[in-house]
Formats: C-alpha cells, sequence, structure tokens
C-alpha cells in the first residue's frame, strides 16, 4: 500500500517538478509564466483592493457623508480643531462624553425618524446587543445578538470621531433577497373541483417550513448586515449555506465588475454579522418591508 | 502481477527524465522548445485566472485585511472648543436634545393595552406600555394563493402586517362566508343574499374587526392553532380570547408582524 501511494505520489509530482526545473533553466519562459499567472490577480488586487481602501470615502479628512452629516457638522465646526496630541486632559475627558453623547443622539434621531414612517423598522443596539422590530416607535420584539463582527471600517469611523454623521439619517434597505429562506412562503393551490376531492386533501398534514436562516440585508451608504442563526446546521443545511456563501460572493463579484465598467472604483461595504436564535432571525426577516429603515448604535 | 510491477520500475525510474526534457531543452529540437513556452504560458493563463478568480470572490475579505495595514485612524472631527466652558456648554446641549428625543420616543409606547402578533411564529402578546400581560398562540394566515378550478377567481391568504386599531367589538359573532369558503370546499357557490351563507358559533365567543373584513376571533380548530391556516383573520384559543377581549377596546393598537 505504502509503496503504490509512493508510486502515485512521484506520478503525480514528477511532472510539476521537471515543469519548474525547466522554468529554472529558462529565465525567458519563466518570467513569461510568473506575468501570466499575477499580472491578472495583481490588477484585480490593485482595483479592487488598494485603490478602494486608499480611496474610502471614510476614510477622507473631511466630512461628506450625507446632507445631515454636513448640517450637523456646520453645527459643530469652528474655528479650533482639537488634536489628540493638544488636548488637555479635562478637554480630552469632555470631548470623549460628548463623542458618546453624540452617537447615542444620533440613534435616538434615527429611530425618531423611522417612527414617523408607517412601516416596520429595525433597530440595532450593538452597546447592548439588542435588535429591535419597531413600528411607530413601539418595540414590537425584542432580540438578544448572541455574537457579532463589525468592519474594521466601521472601526476606523469610530476612532476618527465621525460615527454619529454616519448613524444620524436612518439607513434604507436596498436589498433583501440574498437569504436561505424566501422572504414569503407563499403556496399555490388549485380549488378542488368538488365535494369529494376537497374531503381527499384536508386528510393531507399541513406542510410545516423547516428552512435554516442566513440572511443579507443591503443597505445605503454601504452598510451590509449578514444575520446568521446560532443553531448547529444539518448536512442539507451546511450545503445551503454553502450555496448562500457562493451567491454572496458572486454578488459582491457583480457589484464590482459594474463599478468597474462605470468607470469607478467598487466601494467597500461596511459588513456586520450578527447571530441570533433561528426563530428572533426568521421573524425579522419575515417582518422588514422591501424599503425597510434602520437605526444603528454602535 | 508482480513482474508487471518489476517491469515498470525502470519506467518509472525513466519518467522523471523524460519530464525532465526541458532541463535537456538546449540539446532538443527547437519544437520541444516551443512546446515547453507554450506550456508555460498555458499553465500561467490558466493558474493566473484562478488566482485573479479568487481574488475577485475575496476581494471584500482581502479589503477588511488592508484596512488592518492602515496606519491608526487619526481623530479628525471638529469640535467647537475653544475653551472647556465651550466644550462644556455643547455637552450640555447635546444633553437636553438627547433626553428631549429619549422622552419624544418614550411617549410614543401606547399608554393601554395593545396587541402584538407575530404571524411568523404564530403568537401574541397583550401588552400594557412596557409590561407584557398576556402571552399566547394563535393562528394566521397561511399565505395560501387559491385559485379557482372552474374560472379565473383568486385569492391570497395572508395577514396583513402594520399598526391598525380595533374597529369594533362583537359578542357571538356569525360568519357571513364569502365565496371562496365554498370554492374550497369544492361546494357550489350559493347566492350573495343566501341564508346558506350565515356559519353560527364558528368564530368563538368574541371577535375584534381591524379593518378591511380581518378580525381576531375564536376557532373550533383547536388543533391548528400555532399553525399559519387561516385566510387572514387572527384565531385564538378561547381563554387567549377572552384575555384579549377583555383588555382591548375600540380604539386599541394591534400590531401585526
Amino acid at each position: 500500500m505504502a509503496f503504490s501511494l509512493a508510486k502515485f505520489w512521484r506520478r503525480l509530482v514528477n511532472p510539476f517538478k521537471a515543469f519548474f526545473q525547466g522554468l529554472r533553466q529558462h529565465p525567458l519562459v519563466a518570467t513569461i509564466f510568473f506575468l501570466t499567472l499575477l499580472v491578472p490577480a495583481l490588477v484585480v488586487l490593485t482595483f479592487l483592493v488598494i485603490l478602494p481602501v486608499a480611496n474610502n470615502p471614510y476614510e477622507a479628512e473631511t466630512s461628506s457623508t450625507s446632507a445631515a452629516a454636513e448640517e450637523h457638522a456646520n453645527d459643530t465646526t469652528a474655528a479650533a480643531v482639537v488634536a489628540d496630541s493638544a488636548m488637555s486632559e479635562e478637554l480630552e475627558g469632555l470631548t470623549q462624553r460628548l463623542l458618546e453623547l453624540d452617537i447615542r443622539r444620533a440613534y435616538l434621531q434615527a429611530r425618531w425618524e423611522l417612527s414617523k414612517g408607517d412601516s416596520i423598522s429595525l433597530s440595532i443596539n450593538l452597546r447592548d446587543s439588542l435588535v429591535s422590530l419597531e413600528m411607530k416607535g413601539t418595540p414590537i420584539r425584542q432580540c438578544r445578538i448572541l455574537r457579532f463582527e463589525v468592519s474594521r471600517a466601521l472601526e476606523r469611523l469610530q476612532a476618527k470621531g465621525r460615527l454619529h454623521e454616519w448613524l444620524t439619517t436612518p439607513f434604507t434597505l436596498q436589498k433583501s433577497d440574498l437569504a436561505t429562506l424566501p422572504k414569503a412562503p407563499v403556496r399555490v393551490v388549485t380549488a378542488p373541483r368538488d365535494t369529494l376531492e376537497a374531503q381527499a386533501r384536508a386528510k393531507e398534514e399541513i406542510p410545516l417550513e423547516k428552512n435554516d436562516v442566513h440572511f443579507t440585508l443591503e443597505f445605503d451608504r454601504n452598510l451590509t448586515l449578514a444575520f446568521e442563526q446560532a443553531q448547529d446546521l444539518s448536512f442539507r443545511g451546511r450545503l445551503k449555506k454553502w450555496g448562500y456563501e457562493l451567491q454572496r460572493g458572486y454578488a459582491s463579484v457583480k457589484e464590482a465588475v459594474h463599478a468597474l465598467l462605470a468607470g469607478e472604483l467598487p466601494q467597500h461595504r461596511m459588513l456586520i454579522t450578527l447571530e441570533l436564535t433561528q426563530e428572533d432571525a426568521k421573524a425579522i426577516y419575515r417582518a422588514l418591508p422591501r424599503k425597510a429603515g434602520l437605526a444603528l448604535l454602535f | 502481477m508482480e513482474n508487471k510491477t518489476q517491469k515498470t520500475e525502470p519506467n518509472q525510474a525513466a519518467q522523471p527524465a523524460q519530464n525532465d526534457a526541458p532541463i535537456s531543452l538546449e540539446k532538443k529540437s527547437a519544437p520541444h522548445a516551443k512546446n515547453f513556452t507554450l506550456r508555460a504560458l498555458v499553465w500561467g493563463t490558466f493558474l493566473g485566472l484562478v488566482l485573479m478568480s479568487l481574488t475577485l470572490f475575496y476581494a471584500p475579505a482581502l479589503r477588511e485585511g488592508a484596512f488592518a495595514l492602515l496606519p491608526d485612524a487619526k481623530f479628525v472631527r471638529d469640535i467647537h472648543a475653544a475653551s472647556v466652558k465651550d466644550l462644556q456648554q455643547q455637552l450640555k446641549k447635546t444633553e437636553r436634545d438627547f433626553n428631549t428625543l429619549r422622552n419624544r420616543l418614550d411617549r410614543l409606547i401606547p399608554r393601554d393595552y395593545y396587541l402584538i402578533v407575530n404571524s411568523s411564529e404564530n403568537q401574541i402578546i397583550v401588552m400594557k406600555n412596557t409590561a407584557v400581560v398576556h402571552k399566547g398562540t394563535c393562528s394566521t394566515g397561511s399565505n395560501v394563493m387559491l385559485k379557482a378550478a372552474l374560472d379565473d377567481r383568486q385569492w391570497f391568504f395572508a395577514t396583513p402586517r402594520g399598526m391598525f386599531r380595533v374597529h369594533g367589538k362583537i359578542k357571538n359573532p356569525s360568519w357571513r362566508m364569502p365565496d371562496w369558503a365554498f370554492i374550497e370546499e369544492g361546494l357550489p357557490v350559493p347566492a350573495a343574499n343566501s341564508p346558506e351563507r350565515i356559519q353560527y358559533g364558528v368564530l368563538g365567543d368574541y371577535a375584534l374587526s381591524f379593518g378591511n373584513g380581518y378580525f381576531v376571533h375564536g376557532t373550533l380548530y383547536k388543533r391548528t392553532l400555532g399553525m399559519p391556516v387561516t385566510h387572514g383573520c387572527i384565531r385564538l384559543d378561547d381563554d387567549d380570547l377572552v384575555v384579549v377581549y377583555k383588555n382591548l377596546q375600540v380604539g386599541s393598537k394591534i400590531f401585526v408582524y
């Protein structure tokens, strides 16, 4: 057995060995080989990774996130720019309190704006690990977040002291079709022709829905929320989730290619991954309307 | 078999020499060198495309990684802070705004009893302000699209979502069966004013209407409570129905999600 394995291994490896030995002897061919190997990936790396990170609008030194943000900036901007180093301890303490309060006020402001609408909205408080569905300002379901991960870009925005600008205006849901469960489990049934057929159907079991719950919600201002169920997955569930991950990857590739074709750099989406119980995640996904609003506290 | 293995051994030893052909490329003919270059080009392109696809697919993750490589974020927010006094004033103003918003939001939660219906899990909660008064099981819309077998008519049975108000409270309600109730049973549809359409006792002891012909009512089919089986109404068990009927008044809010 060991012998045949070694033989198999040699058969597998030898052609590659020979190929690379050949490359070592022919620098020109080696150059062509490595160029064709690396150039496409480097081009993609440059246009999809390096340049979008370097030109991330949220990395810019001046505020330009939204109209509300500008308005807020006008409110607070004045002559003196207080830099970290120059701040006295007292000033720094006050500034930190102000920043904290500004972020909390931005969250309440967004919830207040959402309460003026008629539809169900989502409010996520990462400080207290809570997700709430709200309608007209009344929380109708509160769910505990069991685990969450936040994009580094968002952490940087916070470190810059500009998070409140991004949070003041409610986010609006743009896309919600990436999921492992249908948004509305609609069944189409043709009515029976007579009472006999109706009686036969009455004996049939009511189909119970069994779906693992993973879904992605894409909001404006480059925010993406990925909801995942905390419960373990079955083998079929894992396969389905794998398909969902592939779809998610494909969607991001499509978005990037579209941006490049339009002569723009793809923008980095700030991803927040939230882990909830299956029941909570399902209730949230089913409840949210197509253009749902979101208030976020980070 | 044994012989065959032994026989192939020398060949096996010779195999690398054959695969090593490019090593002695100089001594070999030009077509060999051309072949090797072509092979390198094909393999390079193929592997390059694979690498490019992987980079494309994992670009968001790579970007996340790239953010970690950036220098620490610099605090850039402009703050009107010529002095501690200015900052304190600003803080007071923000605190005032914050408290105003919090009070406004608190006032949005109904002071009286209201009903929350969870149509994805078929559960109800009776609330008073922020306190839970009662929890129970219900049945909501089946999400079935019923198509008539004999004509083009169709109906969609779903419980509407949103905020509603109790329009009316009825004791011992009767049900006026619509056309779909007959079609669903494979029965001929009677005339609009036919007494055949009126059914007593099927909606339980009480019903609360919340608009557009939708009701919160009782049921004879207790087995199906907790399942999405209704035609849009909200069915409750008798005990839950009593709590809802007693506590909710005309004008009380019903939230369905």
